[in-house]
């Protein structure tokens, strides 16, 4: 088992070692200028800015010093929110997006999980077929149309919950059910399925044969088999959603992550897009971690061939 | 299920917890006198001398104060603000501004007139690099100090020195030596040196590498006509002073007399200079709170944090919360303190617009920074009590490049612009109330741009075809650069439909995101591109500098003697409407040219709650909170 985790580890570092050099030669190809302004500044302003962020210096010099900082935990500065650190922004943000994110989460398992297992014990009925088209609609429906359509619906009509902003507790609702019912779509398919393999199974007819109720047959007997799907896909789903949203974060003025994704790569900033991408690679690389170790725990027969 | 009754019943308890405000928040900030306003994006800063922006520039307005404020209703017009009183000498080249003895800063420190000078000096200081750093070449010699020109600084006021016959050494770095400048003088191995001297230029180098010509003179290329005795004084002079600061030497036009009195001395006649020092460039900086957190030249130390900051306006700053949102205070220090009605201000980085129209008409904000274009008509008729429509100091352009044929022909771009119809674009597309643009500079005060660019079609035609094409037969195709916005691509449309049916020519869209749009205009990689330009202060020259040889924001080719003798003779007049006059002239010669299309005058929509009162229409839109007031809500 140990051996197990440090290879995974291993090849996680590696991963994330390769996604920060791709991104480093990749965004510096990217036709641009990290220091270009709408209104032109004079030559020797920018010649002495591009010192300063030691951008005259040779590609393979600047790689170096730059994966030396790195090593040591220093993202170095960004260039297009001028005066803060990679790590200020990383640590001001990353709450924010993970507080949004974990809500989402929450509502998405709370919602899709129960949903998925109605529609699967009411197979081919109308609940299932509601329910599927819902988790269809929910998949379908992009945030940039949700989102307006909660603001205008829900927001303007009661005087309880804000359009926008992050001032108080019920400002996370809306970014939360925003940013959650893709992935609660998502679960309720993944556990539908999953349920749906597990109870035709023989062990199934004979608990159900023998009169265990069917409240007791679903949590103990089925669940834990039929969740496996969905906990494959919860993991990079969870990284993903607690890193922010880009549409989310600016559509509800959420001071979190995502945006910075976005408008590190169109101002050309280089170092915040490194670190960004650096810091979800590690997110990434551990949320896949621990769906492995997830599995082995749900899964006995897994268990078994590793041992 | 028991579980999942229990979450259900726990977050609907949460939410009814948390929806106990029952009021709008602008209900709560109209009882505490909060204004709350939307200011488009996060500021890059608050340090006046490393931002940039406008929406930087609405909160520097509010925590500090210039020489003189804007007035709250009248455009051009300059209320004493720091400095009580100021007087000019007959040719407006010399100013003396006479502080208020009861300015002092936040902290309860005295304002005084060094404050002035340091912030003045740290601006231009070449170690700084400042963005902004040119709206202060207004003084005399600063352009000189801020460029680092050592040897300028150090000779060419010393009659021991030829400096007509100096100037012609390599002070500022050979293009064309081949060296690595990122590496410093103790990085080099000997065979680097020489070219490396070559590529920095004399202006450049520090004590190392001065020593290393002193002791082998043929490390450097002197012209020859240069004795050698001069060659050593200078680099002995050079090297006496590397290093350091030549602020002093370099005679900069700004001097304090006493604590309280300030003196410019400027590099040509500026009657407007009032209105020069209500730009956030020209604000006093705290010296004792900036010299605390670091030298004088260090970029982003903390004294901008908030705690850490002092500033000498009506308010302070008190909370920053990243992307979130900024809170400023009113100073209890402001020696006007008795005009200032608010309590704070609170400002939202709102990037998204609709977003901000939902969170305005939800009662989040009593002030939008500006309403989406497609959203004017309908706010024009259910918003009425809300919305606002002002001119704007700027214009919408479409740059040429006239260095690549068949642009390089003046009747070419005309017929481009004849061809557009400025009007229906307006009505029917951009539908924001903008004004059709005849010219570049929109008109402000007494300035009457001359009206060349109009819609004539059948004109067009003919210039088309006087240059060789007509009916646009045998016409390249050209491409039209624009940025990745929507709106952007609807107006590329625009045009090139014009340019089809009227023309007979053919133009292709290229779509580039935002920076390298911008780089592509640098390079003059491109051919056709609308952009824009907004003015730093009410002066046609802040719209027609740009056009000058070889100005970071020209950006076209273009280059003519006859503009740029106009600007300077105008910069040599005194009387201010005389002036005008000659800028208009100036102005003409750029658009019988014509490397810019106008297109139209900026209009400025937004929404505002008609309980804020005090904020009137302002061409810069730069309201000077002091007077603004919240009354009661009705």
């Amino acid at each position: 088992m140990l051996r197990i985790i440090f290879k995974r580890t291993f090849q996680s570092i590696a991963v994330v070692f390769f996604l920060f050099t791709f991104t480093f030669f990749a965004i510096r190809a990217i036709p641009g200028d990290p220091l270009a302004s709408d209104k032109n500044y004079p030559e020797h302003v920018k010649e002495k800015l591009t010192s300063y962020y030691g951008l005259d210096k040779p590609l393979p010099v600047q790689y170096a010093i730059y994966l030396g900082r790195v090593v040591t935990g220093d993202l170095g500065p960004s260039t297009s929110k001028e005066g803060r650190s990679v790590n200020e922004i990383i640590s001001q943000s990353f709450p924010v997006s993970l507080v949004v994110g974990l809500a989402g989460i929450t509502f998405a398992i709370c919602l899709g999980i129960p949903m998925g297992i109605i529609a699967s014990l009411k197979k081919n009925s109308w609940v299932d077929y509601f329910a599927m088209t819902l988790a269809m609609v929910g998949i379908c429906i992009p945030s940039f149309v949700l989102g307006p359509l909660l603001q205008i619906g829900i927001a303007m009509k009661t005087d309880m919950i804000n359009v926008a902003g992050w001032g108080t507790p019920a400002d996370i609702f809306l970014p939360a059910i925003t940013l959650g019912i893709g992935t609660a779509a998502y679960l309720a398919r993944l556990t539908r399925g999953g349920m749906l393999e597990i109870l035709s199974q023989d062990y199934i007819r004979t608990a159900r044969a023998k009169g265990v109720p069917i409240f007791k047959l679903v949590i103990k007997h089925t669940l834990r088999g039929a969740l496996l799907p969905a906990v494959t896909f919860l993991g990079p789903a969870f990284a993903g959603i607690i890193t922010g949203s880009f549409i989310v974060e600016t559509l509800f003025q959420v001071p979190g992550m995502g945006q910075h994704f976005v408008t590190a790569v169109t101002s050309k900033d280089y170092g915040l897009l490194q670190g960004l991408v650096i810091f979800y690679g590690f997110l990434m690389a551990g949320a896949n971690l621990l769906v492995d170790f997830a599995l082995v725990f749900l899964n006995p027969r897994l268990r078994d061939s590793n041992s | 299920m028991r579980i999942f009754t229990k979450i259900i019943l726990a977050t609907s308890i949460l939410v009814s917890l948390s929806g106990c405000k029952g009021e709008p928040p602008i209900a709560k900030a109209n009882k505490e006198k909060i204004l709350i306003v939307g200011n488009s994006n996060e500021p890059k800063g608050l340090d006046p001398h490393l931002v940039s922006g406008v929406l930087e520039g609405n909160i520097l307005r509010a925590i500090f104060e210039g020489l003189c404020v804007d007035h709250p209703s009248k455009d051009g017009a300059a209320l004493p603000g720091a400095a009580e009183r100021w007087e000019a000498n007959d040719d407006f080249t010399i100013w003396t501004f006479h502080l208020r003895k009861d300015g002092k800063w936040s902290d309860g420190t005295p304002l005084t007139a060094e404050d002035f000078v340091f912030s003045y000096h740290r601006l231009l200081h070449p170690d700084l690099a400042a963005k902004y750093s040119e709206l202060l070449y207004f003084l005399k010699n600063a352009d000189h100090y801020n460029k680092n020109d050592r040897c300028h600084i150090l000779f060419s006021n010393d009659a021991a020195f030829d400096w007509s016959l100096l100037k012609t050494a390599n002070l500022k770095g050979d293009p064309n030596a081949k060296a690595d400048t990122s590496k410093s003088f103790s990085e080099l191995n000997s065979s680097e040196i020489k070219s490396w001297i070559a590529a920095k230029g004399l202006d450049s180098l520090g004590k190392n590498a001065l020593e290393a010509i002193l002791a082998d003179a043929s490390l450097f290329d002197w012209p020859s006509n240069i004795p050698s005795a001069t060659r050593t004084a200078v680099l002995k002079r050079l090297h006496e002073h590397a290093e350091t600061d030549l602020f002093d030497l370099a005679q900069v036009g700004v001097q304090a007399v006493d604590d309280y009195t300030l003196r410019f001395t400027l590099r040509a006649p500026t009657p407007f200079l009032p209105e020069i020092t209500k730009h956030y460039t020209w604000f006093p900086t705290p010296k004792h709170c900036i010299l605390k957190y670091g030298k004088i030249a260090d970029r982003f130390t903390p004294w901008t944090d908030p705690g850490n900051l002092v500033s000498n306006g009506p308010f302070m700053l008190t909370k920053w919360v990243f992307n979130h949102h900024i809170d400023i205070s009113k100073n209890p220090n402001y020696w006007d303190a008795d005009t200032v009605k608010l309590n704070g201000i609170r400002y939202l980085p709102t990037s998204n617009t609709y977003t901000e129209t939902r969170m305005f008409l939800d009662g989040q904000m009593h002030i939008t920074d500006s309403l989406a274009p497609e959203m004017v008509p309908y706010a024009e008729k259910n918003l009425k009590q809300f919305h606002r429509q002002e001119p704007y100091v700027g214009v919408r352009f479409i740059r040429l490049n006239i260095t690549k044929k068949p642009l390089n022909d003046p009747r070419v771009r005309h017929a481009l612009s004849l061809a557009v119809d400025r009007k229906l674009i307006i009505e029917n597309l951009l539908q924001g109330g903008q004004i059709p643009a005849s010219a570049i500079t929109p008109p402000n005060g007494d300035y009457q741009p001359p009206a060349i660019a109009t819609f004539d079609p059948v004109k067009a035609r003919k210039l088309l075809a006087e240059a060789g094409f007509p009916d646009g037969k045998g016409f390249p195709e050209l491409k039209i650069l624009t940025t990745d916005r929507e709106t952007a691509l609807a107006e590329a449309e625009a045009y090139l439909s014009m340019w089809k049916e009227h023309l007979g020519i053919n133009v292709r869209i290229e779509q580039r995101e935002w920076s390298s749009y911008l780089k592509a205009q640098n390079d003059l990689a491109y051919d056709i591109a609308p952009s824009g330009w907004i003015g730093d202060y009410l002066d046609p020259t802040t719209f027609l500098e740009m056009w000058s040889t070889g100005n970071g924001n020209n950006c076209t080719g273009f280059s003519n003697v006859a503009f740029e003798q106009a600007l300077k003779d105008a910069a040599l007049i005194s009387d201010p409407k005389a002036r005008l006059l000659k800028l208009a002239e100036a102005e003409k010669t750029v658009l019988e040219a014509m490397p810019v299309i106008p297109f139209y005058w900026y209009t400025k929509n937004y929404l505002i709650q008609p309980n804020v009162k005090n904020w009137h229409p302002l061409l810069l839109s730069n309201h000077p909170y002091k007077f603004v007031d919240l009354a009661p809500a009705p």
